[in-house]
C-alpha cells in the first residue's frame, strides 16, 4: 500500500502539495485527476522517489520510496529514454535492473503495440515513443505501476492501443496502478478509485463506482462540478 | 530474470561507454593524423639532420597526450550533464541503484577513456620516435627505476584525473540542486573546491615533508606519496558528491 501522511511540498513560492493525506489501496487502479498544477506529477514523482516531501511522509509498503524502487515501474510524462538506443537495446538495458522483467510479456506486447525491436528511439514518432515507454514499463511484473499522463499528446488510435495494453496486462488484486491524467473520459472505464487534486489539496476521493452511482453522472462531470464548486 | 549489483554496474558502464565512443575516436584519429604528419616532416632527408628534429617529435606527442588527458575531464561535464538535458535523468533516478553506482560507473568510463586515449597517444608517439631516433628510447629505458618511475607518474596523472572528475561531479550535482543559475553555481563550486583543496594540500604537504623527510628525498617515495594523497582527496570529494546525489537531488 502507498500512503501519504500530511505531505507538503513547495517549489519556490509554488505550493505543489499542501498537507495531503491519502492511501492507494493494494491491487486497484487509481486515477489521479485534476487540472494543471494540481500536484498530480509531484505526487507520482514522490512515490517514484524522484521528489522528497518538505514535511510529512510518503511510504510504499511502510518503507521510504527510494528503498522500494525495485518494486515500482514508473512511466513519466516526458521522453526519458536514450534516443540513440533501439527498442531492443532499451529493453536489454532496463531488464538489467529488474528481477521482475518478463521477456515473454515484452515480446507479446511488442507485437501487440506494433513496434519493432530494431526501431531507434530517437527516430520514431511521438506515438511510438509513448508506446515504447509503456512497453518498457509494463513488461515488468512490478507490484506498483505509476503512469504520469500516459496519453498526453497522443492521437486517439494510439490512446486506445495504450489503454488496451494496460487492461490486457493488469493483474487484478496483485498490481496497484496509479494513473495521473487530464483525460478522464479516456481512462474512466479503467479506474477503481479516484483522487481529485486541486492546488495541492485533495478535493474529492473515493470509489469510482460509488461516486458514479451516488451522483448519477460520469467522473468527467463529477470533476467539472467539483472544480466549479471549489473555484467559486 | 536474474540481476545483481555487478550486472547493474556494468549495465550502466556499458551504456555510458557507448556514449563515450566519439571522444575515444577523436583522440585516436588526432593521434594517428598528427603523428603521421610529423613523421612525414622529420623523415625527409633535410629534416632528419636538422637540430629541431627532436622538438618536432616531442611536440606531437605532447599535443596528443594533452588531448588524451584533458578530454575525459571535459567529457565528465558532458556525460553527467546530458542526463539532465536529455531528461534521461528520470530514467536513471528511478532505477533501483545508488548514486555511488551511477557516479562510479561514469567515473570508470572516463578512466577507461583516459587509459585508451593515453595508450593510443603513447603507442603512436613511441612508434614515431622509434622510427626516427631509436637511440632516445634505448637511452631512457636504460635508466635505473625507469619503468617504476614512468608507471608511478602515469598513475599519478590518472589519480589527478580522478580528483578533477570528482570535483566536476560534485560541482555539477551541487549546481543541480538549484533550479536557476545551475551552470554558474557549477562553475563557482568547481573553482572554489579546487582552491580550498589546494590550500589544504599546501598545508598537509609541508606537514608530510617534515614528518617523512627521508621518504621524500627519493623520487619513487615522493611520487607514491603524491599518488596516495591525490587519491585520498579524490575519494573524500567523490563520497561527498555521492552523498549529495543520494540525499538532495530531486527532479
Amino acid at each position: 500500500m502507498i500512503e501519504f501522511k500530511n505531505v507538503s511540498k513547495r517549489f519556490g513560492t509554488t505550493v505543489a502539495l499542501d498537507q495531503v493525506n491519502f492511501k492507494f489501496e493494494q491491487g486497484k487502479i487509481t486515477g489521479l485527476f485534476g487540472p494543471n498544477g494540481a500536484g498530480k506529477s509531484t505526487s507520482i514523482k514522490m512515490i517514484a522517489g524522484l521528489n522528497r516531501a518538505d514535511s510529512g511522509e510518503v511510504t510504499v509498503d511502510g518503507k521510504a520510496p527510494r528503498i522500494s524502487r525495485a518494486n515500482i515501474a514508473y512511466l513519466p510524462e516526458i521522453d526519458h529514454l536514450y534516443p540513440w538506443m533501439t527498442i531492443k537495446q532499451a529493453a536489454r538495458f532496463t531488464s538489467t535492473f529488474y528481477a521482475d522483467w518478463d521477456e515473454a510479456k515484452y515480446n507479446e506486447l511488442l507485437n501487440f503495440l506494433n513496434l519493432h525491436p530494431k526501431m531507434k528511439i530517437g527516430k520514431i514518432s511521438k506515438g511510438q515513443r509513448a508506446k515504447t515507454k509503456l512497453l518498457l514499463t509494463v513488461s515488468r511484473r512490478a507490484p506498483y505501476l505509476l503512469m504520469d499522463e500516459p496519453l498526453s499528446g497522443i492521437d486517439i488510435l494510439t490512446r486506445e492501443d495504450i489503454i488496451d495494453a494496460i487492461i490486457k496486462d493488469y493483474r487484478e488484486g496483485e498490481q496497484t496502478i496509479i494513473i495521473s491524467t487530464h483525460e478522464i473520459a479516456e481512462v474512466e472505464r479503467l479506474v477503481d478509485e479516484v483522487v481529485f487534486l486541486d492546488n495541492g489539496r485533495v478535493k474529492l476521493s473515493g470509489s469510482a463506482e460509488e461516486l458514479r452511482a451516488e451522483r448519477g453522472q460520469s467522473l468527467v462531470e463529477t470533476m467539472k462540478e467539483a472544480f466549479r464548486y471549489v473555484n467559486q | 530474470m536474474s540481476t545483481s549489483k555487478l550486472k547493474m554496474f556494468f549495465g550502466l558502464y556499458a551504456k555510458d561507454m557507448r556514449e563515450s565512443i566519439p571522444e575515444i575516436a577523436v583522440v585516436a584519429t588526432v593521434a594517428v593524423v598528427i603523428n603521421v604528419i610529423f613523421y612525414l616532416r622529420v623523415s625527409q632527408p633535410e629534416s632528419a639532420v636538422a637540430p629541431n628534429a627532436l622538438l618536432l617529435l616531442i611536440i606531437p606527442a605532447l599535443m596528443v597526450m594533452g588531448l588524451a588527458v584533458f578530454l575525459p575531464l571535459i567529457s565528465s561535464f558532458k556525460l553527467l550533464g546530458r542526463e539532465w538535458s536529455n531528461n534521461t535523468v528520470y530514467f536513471i533516478m528511478s532505477l533501483p541503484v545508488s548514486g555511488a553506482m551511477i557516479l562510479g560507473s561514469k567515473l570508470l568510463v572516463l578512466l577507461s577513456q583516459y587509459v585508451v586515449g593515453t595508450l593510443i597517444a603513447g603507442m603512436t608517439g613511441l612508434v614515431l620516435i622509434w622510427n626516427v631516433i631509436p637511440e632516445i628510447i634505448r637511452f631512457i629505458s636504460g635508466q635505473p627505476h625507469c619503468f617504476s618511475l614512468v608507471l608511478l607518474f602515469y598513475l599519478l596523472s590518472a589519480a589527478f584525473l580522478i580528483y578533477l572528475i570528482s570535483i566536476s561531479f560534485l560541482s555539477q550535482i551541487v549546481g543541480r540542486l538549484s533550479a536557476r543559475f545551475s551552470g554558474l553555481i557549477t562553475a563557482l563550486v568547481f573553482f572554489l573546491t579546487l582552491y580550498i583543496v589546494g590550500k589544504i594540500n599546501d598545508f598537509t604537504s609541508s606537514l608530510n615533508i617534515r614528518m617523512f623527510a627521508d621518504w621524500y628525498t627519493t623520487p619513487l617515495g615522493s611520487l607514491l606519496t603524491a599518488n596516495l594523497m591525490v587519491l585520498l582527496t579524490a575519494t573524500v570529494i567523490f563520497t561527498l558528491a555521492v552523498a549529495i546525489y543520494n540525499r538532495k537531488v530531486e527532479l
